[in-house]
């Protein structure tokens, strides 16, 4: 193994695959910041460029295009509450309260060295692990499925900051918002009254909507608010005893992004999700999350970037894509003549090891990429909050056209924008609807497949030990909050 | 407006949505396999949960009548056009194309956003126009209509 991967550093310090390696991480640094372009966007688009390139320089781009993008998608949640892609939602909780604190700089380097960090420790876990976790990743069928989605879904009490009540509400209009297409085991069209809802309503312009539109409209309300004060940046933007306390933050959230980025159909957004919830149980100031706390932006974009390589792991051991992004480079893959799979690491060790090597090799220059843009980014909340009101609700229907090139994603993105307003008003918090609508077709689908595999038999779910552990782990995610709550109200 | 007025319009507003959704879905067929739920089952239960906890929410905020947290829309007109505005926008991008509709949105929007320096409304929308040109139109080949 280690000669395989000796020989990948090889290729990649070749000074053609350097530049392609640098070419990758400022294109997709610079998609993922836009909101509405997807990492998996960002891939298709490029793919055209790589087929005249040799498999190990098309590998080489594509891989550190996934990577920068999946880090870019948090700059514009910092900044302007718009995530740029749906997995940077969960920085935008944090980042954004700290961007209208007056420290979008630090806010940026703290999801910089995070998501570095997270890429780092991914990758090594991917190099030594890929065959055995893609094995693992196998294990899950229908019934594990439901259960992950229902762990996700009982992270809602603890995001449900004042009131549980509505949250939940919250996140019960979203599932019901996610039976709107076509039904995913009958192909019944259900709910559809015009033709762009038969693949349901699109995930990206509605968070878009939700987040970023929502807040031009507060924005509009508090024109004559004055910017906050240029922050003074000192060395890389955040001080490091900031990163010394928060380690296990740092540390945490790559394995958990590691792990649920294998599982096939999971990805970015859950991973994110999950280790954010995760670092608000264990902090002792749970009550600042939400609020600018920075472990906040660490632990989803340690996870996310973290989540990347674990969607490497079953392409390139079994050949399964985990997502839409994974999906579209097992495309490129199989034009460059290659076929991802167990024999991959036998019949063509190139691949693999050079794209673990692009993985260890990038997160240094996404780093100095990321860092160098800290101060430049930091002075776009300088701009009068009036203009930026307006650019931003221009830039989001921009993003909404793009995710399909068509009119019907604004519209959406328009009504959720206007919907995530009224419902922010109301103090109705709009993550647990955002939990909802990445996790609720998860969860039908699955509970439906599982019903049908075990002929109707309901005690299906309680056979099979991994569905059982999510949904003990998920009871207890949901009612240990709420234990607390009642508690520190009764004390 | 007070709190609890706008917690019961969002109680009414999910429980008369629910309902909707709960007659529409009887209209769906039954599945043709015995052992599965069907399409209509998952959004009917989902509807009823939330007609439980909307009227949940409802009468905690009768019983909440003391609180004094109140639901605060400034400018209210300025959030009212600018949702109009933009809404214009939308229907005018497919009829005048995406970059004469931005030209006449922006600089519309920017004087409701209280700009009045000509100059700073001509180089925001100039600056935007330049960007759905340059980077979507060109280098990530968005074909804005």
């Amino acid at each position: 193994m280690f000669e395989n991967l000796l020989s990948g550093f090889d290729q990649v310090f070749q000074i053609y695959h350097l530049i392609g390696l640098l070419a990758g991480i400022l294109i997709g640094y610079f998609i993922g910041a836009m909101p509405g372009l997807t990492p998996s966007i960002g891939i298709a688009l490029i793919i055209p460029f790589t087929f005249t390139m040799e498999p190990v320089m098309a590998m080489i781009l594509i891989v550190s295009l996934y990577m920068a993008a999946e880090y870019g998608g948090g700059i514009t949640a910092i900044l302007l509450n718009a995530p740029g892609t749906p997995a940077a939602a969960a920085t935008a909780f944090d980042g954004f309260e700290l961007t209208k604190r007056g420290e979008a700089g630090k806010a940026l380097t703290i999801s910089i060295v995070a998501s570095a960090i997270g890429a780092l420790i991914s990758s090594i876990l991917l190099i030594f692990t890929a065959v055995p976790m893609a094995s693992f990743a196998l294990e899950f069928g229908p019934t594990e499925y439901f259960a992950l989605a229902i762990f996700g879904l009982s992270l809602v009490s603890s995001l449900s900051q004042e009131s549980l009540l509505k949250g939940m509400l919250s996140m019960l209009l979203g599932l019901l918002i996610i039976t709107i297409g076509l039904d995913p085991v009958m192909g019944t069209p259900r709910f559809v009254f015009s033709n762009g809802l038969f693949e349901g309503v699109p995930f990206l312009p509605a968070l878009i909507g939700l987040f970023a539109l929502s807040e031009v409209f507060y924005m509009l309300e508090n024109v004559k608010e004055k910017p906050p004060k240029e922050e003074k940046l000192k060395g890389i933007g955040a001080p490091l005893s900031l990163f010394k306390k928060m380690w296990l933050t740092l540390l945490r959230a790559p394995i958990l992004g590691y792990v649920i980025g294998v599982i096939p159909g999971a990805g970015t957004t859950i991973a994110s999700l999950v280790s954010y919830n995760e670092a608000k149980r264990v902090s002792k100031q749970k009550e600042t999350f939400g609020k600018g706390n920075p472990e906040g932006i660490a632990a989803s974009e340690g996870a996310n970037n973290a989540a990347v390589s674990g969607a490497f792991a079953p392409l390139l051991a079994l050949g399964i894509p985990g997502s839409a992004s994974a999906a579209i480079i097992i495309g490129a893959l199989t034009i460059q003549g290659v076929q991802p799979g167990p024999l991959l690491f036998t019949e063509n060790p190139e691949i693999p090891y050079s794209i673990f090597a692009a993985l260890l090799v990038g997160v240094p220059i996404m780093a100095i990429v990321g860092l160098s843009g800290v101060r430049l980014w930091a002075k776009v909340v300088l701009i009068p909050r009036s203009i930026l009101a307006v650019f931003v609700s221009g830039i989001c229907v921009l993003g909404a056209y793009s995710y399909s090139n068509s009119m019907f994603p604004v519209w959406v993105m328009i009504i959720f924008g206007i919907f995530g307003y009224l419902l922010r008003k109301t103090n109705v918090p709009t993550t647990p609807m955002v939990l909802a609508l990445v996790l609720g077709a998860m969860m039908e689908t699955n509970f439906r497949r599982a019903i049908t595999v075990s002929g109707g038999d309901y005690t299906f779910f309680f056979h099979r030990p991994i569905t059982l552990v999510l949904l003990i782990l998920s009871i207890g995610t949901l009612l240990l909050p709420i234990i607390q709550r009642f508690r520190k109200s009764r004390a | 407006m007070k709190i609890q007025k706008a917690e019961i319009a969002l109680g009414i507003f999910s429980i008369i949505a629910s309902v909707w959704f709960i007659l529409s879905s009887r209209k769906f067929p039954e599945s043709l396999n015995q052992a599965d739920v069907g399409p209509a089952a998952f959004p009917t239960i989902i509807s009823i949960i939330i007609i439980i906890f909307s009227v949940t929410l409802i009468i905690s905020s009768f019983f909440n009548k003391d609180s004094e947290d109140k639901v605060e829309i400034l400018r209210i007109k300025n959030v009212i056009l600018s949702i109009l505005l933009l809404l214009l926008f939308a229907l005018g991008i497919p009829f005048l194309g995406f970059y004469v509709a931005a030209a006449l949105f922006f600089p519309i929007m920017l004087f409701l956003a209280s700009v009045t320096n000509w100059k700073s409304i001509v180089a925001t929308t100039l600056l935007f126009e330049l960007l759905a040109f340059g980077v979507f139109d060109q280098l990530l080949g968005v074909p804005l209509p």
